[in-house]
């Protein structure tokens, strides 16, 4: 048997939702059994079979980010707790979601350095340039024009990565963060400026963040990547879950032309949501990844006809498919649109599953945005660590991932493909992140956004004395 | 032997000519597909009769009860299977294979087939281009090779 176990309870959610129930999730057999829709994290991926293949456990695993989708995505109460007394799509429950209450990694790695304020006070970082503007949805920024932060800098070029410009030219936008037990590891180590880190280090001291608890309220490590569009001309808003939000772009100093920062309020739709939870025995993560059902074609069906967010058969000058745009790189004005599709298309499990889940969440309100996301697939290590944080083998630390290579269109646009060492793997390109040491950050590239904490402003200089009058 | 069979009688064959567990060879999980990778540039290059030739003659053997080094040594010994039996060993070490009695212009069968020599694991390294180690490794000492060739555990 493998690592994990299944948790059983359930409570019935309301008549109208005949397989819909609300409780902690329970195993699953296969994709066609009942879906349980709960605001409570997996602590771990129910395994129930007695010998499980690749494919089974795929789909258990698969399971698994359904049920952390349908979790983190709960509406929220104003403490970041899950709204309990409503399901996740239910007819004017579009609130904020879980996740959306976490700490962005903005508002940690502050570009003084100094601490970030303590969880629970709303207290996120606004651009002087948004500062004068109202009327996002819980001050939501969304500051990142890439996954990595600010894709204008050549920190990005080696992987060919570029911006993703939907069919009105508007460039997506990103947003990471952290849940609570990732912030207090931080915090509590002070791994949040480069000062702190290297102390860190040099008290001989890895970084490792904590892993889910089973039978506790320990959710363990997870992060998020949420991608976004700006919605206009042609989008169908319904169909996406939307929030305003300040959509902040950095000014840049070292492209040309330099970009001068702005901010805008704007309704913008959910296009793509990473996951990744740090599952006990998995020390390489969990990596789940979500997306709009709008997004993209697959590659081997092209043309495709249906509007897509990133693909337009009928463009004549686009860019070819999955090639990032022409510089410069301007996110203030409309870009030309790109070209993406899927290389590799969701496999027919995941498919099904997805099916079953969609029907679910339309179950809860047929109008839900949330029947219009899928899951692409989840990667897991198939070598079971030895703990949190010590990987089977020390020959292996990438424990073998299943699937080998995943992509998220609007997260990973330009890097799909089969090809080791270039095409996306979550775990194997988030084994390369580092904090500003240099060293391992377990799978986080958020460390290395920390800034020096500044030096306190030099006391003021005394007046020279005044010379005694003789 | 069908299809079925037949792979099970090559990674047996494997493990007698290399001497490492056909487990590690063909995981039971095995996320890369290697074994089929490794196979089918087998039975490509081989050639289909030379193929069902050397995975006869190992049932045999393996039939009469007889130790892998035993099977290894009879079957490298063999005029015809000699040559193939060696080329599948070249294979697993080095992702390519080398023409049956030759040693030069190798076909790479494929990228996860070079990265998953198994040259790079008995050597405690790893191919030129590829490393799964976290950043700074080249600063301490390699897994010790019991890392590299012990089954680990998979479910």
């Amino acid at each position: 048997m493998r690592r994990f176990t299944a948790l059983r309870s359930a409570l019935v959610f309301g008549s109208l939702c005949a397989f819909a129930v609300v409780g902690a999730p329970t195993s699953s057999l296969a994709a066609d059994q009942a879906i349980v829709l709960s605001p409570v994290l997996p602590a771990t991926v129910a395994v129930p079979q007695p010998n499980p293949d690749l494919s089974q456990l795929q789909t258990d695993f698969d399971v698994f980010s359904w049920q952390t989708f349908v979790a983190l995505n709960w509406p929220a109460n104003s403490n970041g707790s899950p709204n309990t007394d409503v399901t996740i799509g239910q007819q004017g429950a579009l609130t904020q979601s879980v996740w959306e209450t976490w700490k962005e990694s903005i508002e940690v790695f502050k570009d003084d350095g100094t601490p970030p304020a303590p969880w629970g006070v709303d207290n996120r970082y606004v651009p002087p340039e948004c500062r004068t503007l109202t009327g996002p949805d819980g001050n939501k920024v969304l500051p990142h024009l890439a996954k990595k932060p600010d894709v204008l800098f050549s920190s990005t070029q080696p992987f060919l990565t570029g911006p993703l410009i939907d069919q009105n030219g508007q460039f997506a936008r990103f947003e990471i963060s952290m849940n609570r037990s990732m912030f207090d590891y931080i915090v509590n180590n002070v791994l949040y400026n480069t000062q702190g880190q290297q102390r860190f280090a040099d008290a001989g001291k890895k970084v490792a963040f904590a892993c889910t608890n089973n039978g506790t309220s320990d959710t363990g490590a997870v992060m998020v990547k949420a991608a976004w569009k700006i919605l206009g001309q042609g989008d169908d808003k319904t169909r996406f879950y939307t929030r305003k939000a300040l959509v902040w772009t950095p000014g840049t100093t070292n492209t040309t032309p330099q970009v001068p920062a702005t901010c805008a309020v704007s309704d913008v739709g959910m296009i793509g949501l990473h996951i990744a939870t740090k599952v006990q025995n998995n020390s390489q993560w969990v990596w789940s990844t979500f997306e709009h059902t709008g997004n993209v074609p697959d590659l081997d069906s092209l043309p495709a006809k249906q509007p897509y967010s990133f693909y337009n058969q009928d463009c004549k000058d686009c860019t070819p498919v999955n090639q990032p745009p022409p510089r410069p790189w301007d996110p203030t004005k409309p870009g030309k649109p790109t070209q993406i599709a899927r290389v590799t298309p969701i496999d027919a499990p995941t498919t099904a599953l997805n099916k079953s889940w969609q029907a679910a969440l339309a179950a809860v309100n047929p109008n839900s945005p949330w029947q219009n996301y899928e899951l692409v697939s989840t990667q897991w290590p198939t070598l079971v660590s030895k703990d949190c944080n010590t990987p089977a083998t020390g020959a292996s630390p990438l424990g073998n991932p299943a699937p080998q290579f995943l992509a998220n269109t609007t997260l990973e646009s330009y890097v799909q493909g089969n090809t080791p060492n270039v095409s996306s793997s979550c775990i194997g390109c988030h084994k390369n992140a580092t904090a500003m040491t240099g060293k391992f950050s377990d799978f986080t590239y958020m460390l290395s956004m920390a800034h020096p904490l500044a030096a306190p402003a030099p006391a003021a200089t005394p007046a020279p004395a005044t010379p005694a009058k003789p | 032997m069908d299809d079925k069979q037949s792979k099970a009688a090559f990674v047996a064959l494997s493990q007698a000519l290399t001497g490492i567990a056909g487990s590690l060879l063909a995981p039971q999980l095995d996320s890369k597909n290697i074994l089929q990778t490794i196979y089918t540039g087998f039975v490509n290059n081989a050639g289909p009769y030379a193929a069902q030739l050397i995975l006869e003659r190992f049932v045999s053997l393996q039939a009469q009860g007889l130790s892998d080094e035993v099977i290894a040594g009879r079957i490298l010994a063999d005029a015809d299977n000699g040559p193939v039996a060696a080329a599948i060993t070249k294979l697993w070490l080095l992702g390519n294979w080398y023409q049956a009695g030759t040693q030069t212009n190798p076909v790479v069968i494929s990228s996860n087939a070079y990265i998953e020599g198994w040259a790079w694991k008995i050597a405690q390294a790893h191919p030129m281009g590829y490393s799964e180690m976290e950043p700074g490794y080249w600063a301490d000492q390699p897994p010790p090779l019991s890392d590299y060739v012990t089954p680990p555990s998979q479910s």
